[in-house]
């Protein structure tokens, strides 16, 4: 750290997250407007309206303005927490009310996915590595190459149709049973339900969680289980790992600390896996039912509600980016390398 | 372009004729995922001897089990599932290769270009191909294709976007570390122009990069081609495609017929376990980072 502590290196590397918003807000901006197709008349589709309603339509999607006011307005706006209104069904609510109400769902199931995609990637990559060049080793590949070309909703509805309908132990769509209420304080119904200290709804929010988050998880495991095998054989095969064994420490000990040094490569994969898991998240969000913004977003490409579509978008573009800030500080405080 | 596919055709020749007879740890891997491969492009070649129905009318009773009839049963319309699974394999094929060959003819000469000539310009790619690259491809591919409309050719545009920064990164960083190798510097001094140099110098030597981007990159297109069609963005109906048809039968997976979504779902995954096979053993041998 050059002297200068961490508190700096967050600092410049929160900054650079600008750049990076910018770049992505322009790349949605600019590739929602270039293209061919007018917005506007996708929204209407087939349906006959007058020249005045289409001409309130384009002014509501903030259309109406020459592109380079709606660009600044708009980044204005989205900086302020305004990510316009939905077009249709109902048309003229903001968008920020479905994503305040919606986003929690899907962090609730990302960061679940994203234990269980650690967890499995952990534990195959290990063995692979422990038992490298076995039979163990090859059907763990096979297993990190199945789980990554797996069809999120294909492998969902075999779940569901396995723990749901044939064992009958978990329910297959939702995030909680019809009925239970939750006081909202997080929006994360696992959380909330520790807090108020709702033991059936704490139930009710597991069990829905389950199947989903493990779909998602096993899907993303596989890109790990590669990666910590690869690097804990190399770090296994370093001389202090030999000291370990001479001075006679136990063979699961010498593991854990194989897997402390194997490390620094997994954190920066799971900063580039989390944004897959957003995209995977809509994926899992349909086949669930689960009332996410990937939900959102398919419902919102039926009507074809370009406003709603694009607010979300950029939405996931800024959380993007606040994952990759987080991840890099993780990274740092991992690795004393780290310089800025 | 033309001369990027002959590097990536010349180096896939080679590494084929090398593999299937050799006896390298890995080598079931390159067979399995050709032979896979192999199988799906011959049925969407062979579509219309193949399929026994047409697959866009009724055939049958909706809901028929599997049976030597309907070896896979039909669907909900009366539809031969079979038949659309063999008609649905072109779509995925064309639209992924085109999407594929969008991506590459656009993301290989500006890596080339980017990494050759380096400065504010590579600067300035880089950030952008970062940013893209760290963003979700499925939702990317979502935002483009829901302004352009369901159509196969508009999906492949979509996906195009999606893998650009993919073949970008990947040509970039090898042309960094060929450029200052003995040969390039040779070319240098003769005064060679420096867009023979990327071209006839540079780009023949990323043949085996670019191979395996591509049968990575393939494998997860298909992914998202299918999670595209899946969320109704890429066909309408009644054009057979494998991940619509899997949403169209959702409702009645758990009613018990599960034919209507079992068999599209399994071919997604088994075409994109093909070239995820190959592209892993090659990686493999060649022994470069996997991307995405």
């Amino acid at each position: 750290m050059s002297g200068r502590g961490l508190g700096y290196y967050i600092l410049i590397r929160a900054l650079m997250i600008i750049p990076t918003v910018l770049i992505l807000y322009t790349l949605v901006f600019v590739l929602l407007r270039l293209l061919p197709g007018d917005p506007i008349l996708a929204v209407v589709g087939t349906k006959h309206i007058s020249a005045e309603q289409l001409e309130h339509l384009r002014k509501l999607a903030g259309l109406d303005k020459p592109p380079y006011v709606q660009y600044f307005e708009y980044l204005w706006n989205v900086l302020h927490g305004d990510f316009g209104v939905t077009l249709a069904m109902p048309m003229g609510k903001p968008v920020k009310d479905y994503i305040f109400l919606k986003f929690p769902a899907t962090l609730e199931l990302t960061i679940a996915s994203f234990i269980v995609s650690v967890f499995l990637g952990l534990l195959t990559g290990t063995i692979a590595a422990v038992k490298r060049g076995t039979w163990i080793d090859s059907a763990m590949r096979l297993y990190s190459i199945i789980a990554y070309t797996l069809f999120i909703p294909w492998f969902g509805l075999i779940l569901q149709y396995i723990f749901g309908l044939k064992l009958k132990v978990l329910p297959t769509s939702g995030r909680i049973d019809p009925g239970m209420y939750i006081e909202w304080i997080t929006g994360l119904y696992v959380l909330d339900s520790i807090l108020t200290g709702n033991l059936q709804a704490f139930i009710s929010a597991i069990s829905h969680l389950i199947l989903p988050s493990i779909t998602l998880g096993i899907v993303l495991s596989g890109a790990y289980t590669r990666l910590v095998r690869n690097n804990l054989v190399d770090v296994l095969s370093m001389d202090f790992i030999r000291s370990y064994y001479a001075r006679g420490l136990s063979k699961y000990k010498i593991i854990w600390y194989g897997l402390k040094n194997a490390f620094i490569p997994i954190v920066t994969l799971m900063g580039l896996q989390f944004a897959i898991l957003l995209g995977g998240a809509i994926l899992t969000e349909t086949t669930f039912n689960w009332p996410g913004i990937g939900t959102f977003i398919v419902d919102r490409i039926d009507y074809r509600d370009y406003n709603s579509i694009q607010g979300a978008i950029i939405f996931f573009a800024f959380f993007v980016s606040v994952i990759s800030l987080i991840v890099d500080v993780i990274y740092a405080l991992l690795d004393p390398r780290v310089k800025y | 372009m033309a001369l990027a596919s002959k590097a990536v055709a010349g180096a896939a020749y080679r590494l084929m004729k090398k593999y299937i007879g050799s006896n390298e740890p890995g080598k079931w891997m390159f067979r399995a995922g050709f032979a896979i491969v192999l199988f799906f492009v011959l049925i969407a070649l062979l579509a219309p001897v193949i399929a026994p129905y047409d697959p866009t009318v009724k055939v049958g009773d909706p809901f028929e089990p599997p049976s030597l009839e309907y070896l896979m049963g039909t669907n909900k319309i009366g539809q031969d599932v079979f038949s659309r699974i063999v008609w649905g394999a072109r779509i995925v094929l064309y639209v992924v290769f085109m999407a594929t060959i969008i991506s590459m003819s656009i993301g290989v000469p500006l890596g080339l270009i980017s990494g050759y000539y380096g400065g504010p310009l590579d600067r300035v790619l880089s950030m952008i191909m970062d940013s893209m690259y760290a963003f979700p491809a499925l939702i990317l591919a979502i935002a483009i294709a829901a302004v352009l409309g369901p159509s196969p050719t508009n999906t492949a545009i979509a996906i195009a976007f999606v893998y650009v920064p993919t073949y970008y990164r990947m040509v970039r960083g090898q042309t960094l570390s060929i450029k200052n190798t003995l040969f390039v510097d040779a070319a240098r001094a003769l005064g060679i122009p420096d867009k023979t140099i990327m071209y006839k110098y540079i780009l023949p030597n990323l043949g085996h990069t670019i191979l395996v981007v591509f049968t990575l990159s393939v494998s997860d297109a298909i992914l998202t081609e299918a999670g595209l069609s899946y969320l109704g963005l890429s066909v309408t109906p009644p054009t057979p495609d494998w991940g619509y048809d899997l949403r169209a039968g959702q409702p009645f997976f758990l009613n018990g017929y599960w034919w209507l979504s079992f068999f599209p779902g399994l071919m997604v995954m088994l075409l994109a376990m093909g070239f995820a096979l190959i592209g892993e053993s090659l990686s493999e041998r060649l022994s470069l980072a996997k991307p995405r």
